[in-house]
């Protein structure tokens, strides 16, 4: 059972941004403060009393951190390998269904139950789609991508990134202007998005770029070309 | 002001707590609190931070201790980098001290 100190702990880690520097270290110390403080006879939550709220705690830490912005070289990585994986997911799937109803020999002929899971299938792939980016930043702080080059989404002050937050610094990407809210991430000082800016986030530094993060990119981007092939020669023997 | 006189006051007060001896975080706030008589209360979690500050710097030094029995703990010690700062630290904050005493010494306002 989760103990009031457990709870503690997490709420303050909650407030931190994953990838910010030093999160486990601060965790650590306030678990073990709290641990003294009951082994020198206060309650659980007398000592929680005395650590002051825990936003108090995580603001007062976030302080002094400083947010290194991440580099432009590894945002471009991170973007290409986190659309090089959806582009692969997608295409793969768009020729598992045309694989399914080439095998049933014409639209027409797909059975209602393969039509309506080949539908839903879409949608939901649709919308994981729309979504990867906002809840994948909302829940760990990093997509896949940003993971693998070491970087991570937070709040200006180095808060956790809510889902709002997330939500707005991608509404680029849905109309299409995204390569002008680029550019400027390279005339602002935190090498923000414009979206960035409208959103109060920041990509920082979070850690050691994986040393096959280059090698993961281009292998997605070659699977995509891959299953990009297979559907221009299904296409192909279709109209054939 | 208390808060901000506390923010500019706490890392003098931690450095002359970890020059006498090397001490933990409870202990650190329980000396701080028994040491000023009560005057003087920070939230424990407002600690760590200041700790790392002075880590960072190089003035304190920390070890975990894992006793036979008990909580594992991680102790703080000043180092000769942190001597140095206190030394600092106490000459400016006597020299501010005599300054606004000698300020509010003056009942006329300086007229």
């Amino acid at each position: 059972m989760k103990s009031a100190i457990d709870g503690y702990v997490h709420d303050v880690g909650e407030r931190i941004a994953p990838t910010v520097a030093g999160r486990s270290r601060i965790e650590a110390d306030v678990r073990t403060h709290l641990e003294e403080s009951v082994a020198a006879g206060a309650s659980e939550a007398e000592a929680i009393a005395r650590m002051g709220p825990p936003e108090d705690v995580a603001r007062a830490y976030l302080e002094g951190v400083e947010l290194v912005p991440a580099r432009r070289t590894r945002r471009l990585g991170a973007f290409l390998l986190d659309m090089g994986l959806g582009t692969t997911l997608i295409g793969s799937l768009v020729l598992l269904a045309v694989v399914a109803v080439n095998h049933g020999a014409g639209l027409e002929n797909v059975p209602l139950p393969l039509g309506i899971a080949l539908a839903v299938t879409a949608a939901a792939v649709s919308v994981a789609a729309l979504l990867y980016f906002p809840m994948m930043e909302a829940l760990f702080g990093q997509t896949a991508g940003k993971r693998l080059f070491g970087i991570g989404v937070a709040r200006e002050d180095g808060s956790r990134v809510g889902l709002g937050p997330a939500l707005v610094r991608r509404i680029p990407l849905l109309f299409d202007f995204w390569p002008l809210d680029a550019l400027f991430v390279f005339f602002t000082e935190k090498r923000q998005r414009a979206f960035d800016m409208v959103a109060r986030t920041v990509v920082i530094e979070g850690g050691r770029e994986h040393r096959g993060a280059w090698a993961w990119t281009a292998l997605a981007w070659a699977v995509t070309g891959l299953v990009a092939l297979g559907l221009s020669l299904l296409h192909g023997e279709m109209h054939n | 002001m208390e808060r901000e006189l506390k923010r500019g006051t706490i890392e003098m007060l931690l450095l002359r707590l970890l020059e006498e001896r090397e001490m933990y975080g409870y202990e650190l706030v329980s000396e701080l609190q028994s040491r000023s008589g009560g005057r003087l209360e920070w939230s424990d979690g407002t600690l760590y931070p200041v700790l790392y500050r002075l880590e960072e710097a190089g003035h304190v030094e920390p070890r975990w201790v894992t006793p036979d029995r008990g909580v594992p703990r991680k102790y703080y010690r000043a180092t000769a980098a942190g001597r140095t700062e206190l030394e600092r630290l106490v000459t400016e904050w006597k020299a501010f001290t005599a300054g606004v005493d000698a300020v509010l010494g003056r009942k006329d306002g300086g007229r």
